[in-house]
């Protein structure tokens, strides 16, 4: 499947979730603010979250500072 | 009805060929700062109907009304009405939230809601706006105390716990615009995250502002629908890499701009 990530489109296998993705890209779940198709994810939800051909992808990333 | 004008806020009828300089003598005859429709201004002219002129005296501590009335001047009355009447959400008042804070307070936001369970101490003078006599303190009580020397008008409400899922709601349920300002990913996360699901609200946040270099890369930009995010997103706080006030600085301010901009276009 080919899903958007941050308006880049990514080839993945099917199936994968955002704790996948995240795992994949080497983001911590704890520091990103994720949403699919417009809605915000909620982080307790990220496993059983699946992503479909199409998706689109934000992800906001956090680092230290403040 | 009669054409008016306003002399330091207050109405006045106004008579046809009356001068700046003939109002001084008449309302405040010391005044050495002569303030036209908003600005600052030296020479004698004539007033036309429905303007506002404030007059000063340089030196002389106002009280509150006056503080008001400058600050409308200043500002003009549409945009203080707007913002006047509006209510921001400050997540944290470390280097952010405290610079952010002071920037709503010198802009006339109506009211301000802050929380942070942290105290003052001596590591944070190097970029928070905090004093030396107030290590020690509460953050929230030490900054309500330095908002309040700016703007005595503003209402600040004070939160002094850690700010979770479990109280976010209770905390920043009247807030028309939320502002992140901890200093901790997973604080920034959890926050933005909740609000963003829970209400239909604008948030400004940030990430990315360690160091000293590429300063200009702190730009604002519209992330999500709901979401702005100032910072180049990827320079953390970390050992050789630390929080300086420039950066720090700039960051709360233009969260601050982002602030006004949305404010004023509700």
């Amino acid at each position: 499947m080919i899903i958007i990530v941050n308006g880049d489109s990514m080839t993945l296998d099917d199936g994968l979730s955002v704790s996948m993705l995240l795992e994949r890209l080497k983001l911590t779940e704890k520091r990103v603010v994720v949403e699919v198709n417009e809605e915000i994810i909620d982080k307790n939800n990220f496993p059983e979250n699946i992503l479909s051909d199409g998706s689109k992808v934000e992800i906001i990333q956090f680092v230290p500072g403040g | 009805m009669n054409a008016t004008i306003k002399v330091n806020e207050k109405p006045v009828p106004w008579k046809s060929g009356t001068t700046l300089f003939q109002l001084r003598r008449q309302f405040k005859p010391d005044a050495d700062i002569l303030v036209y429709n908003g600005f600052p201004v030296d020479d004698d002219r004539e007033i036309q109907a429905n303007d506002r002129v404030t007059f000063i005296r340089r030196g002389e501590a106002p009280d509150a009304d006056e503080i008001r009335n400058l600050m409308i001047s200043r500002h003009s009355p549409e945009v203080y009405d707007k913002i006047n009447k509006r209510t921001v959400g400050i997540a944290g008042v470390g280097g952010l939230g405290s610079s952010l804070a002071i920037a709503l307070a010198r802009l006339c936001i109506g009211r301000v809601i802050i929380a942070d369970f942290d105290v003052v101490e001596p590591s944070n003078l190097n970029r928070q706006q905090y004093f030396i006599d107030q290590i020690g303190m509460l953050k929230v009580d030490a900054l309500k105390e330095n908002l309040f020397r700016i703007n005595p008008n503003l209402v600040v409400d004070t939160h002094s716990e850690k700010v979770d899922r479990k109280n976010i709601i209770g905390i920043y349920r009247d807030c028309d615009v939320l502002a992140e300002c901890f200093d901790n990913p997973e604080s920034k996360s959890e926050f933005v995250e909740f609000a963003l699901r829970e209400w239909d609200k604008p948030v400004v946040a940030v990430s990315g502002i360690a160091g000293y270099r590429d300063a200009d890369k702190l730009r604002c930009r519209k992330a999500l629908r709901n979401l702005y995010m100032i910072g180049d997103g990827v320079t953390a706080a970390a050992p050789g890499s630390g929080l300086m006030a420039p950066k720090v600085g700039i960051a709360a301010h233009l969260q601050a701009n982002k602030i006004l901009e949305i404010l004023l276009d509700m």
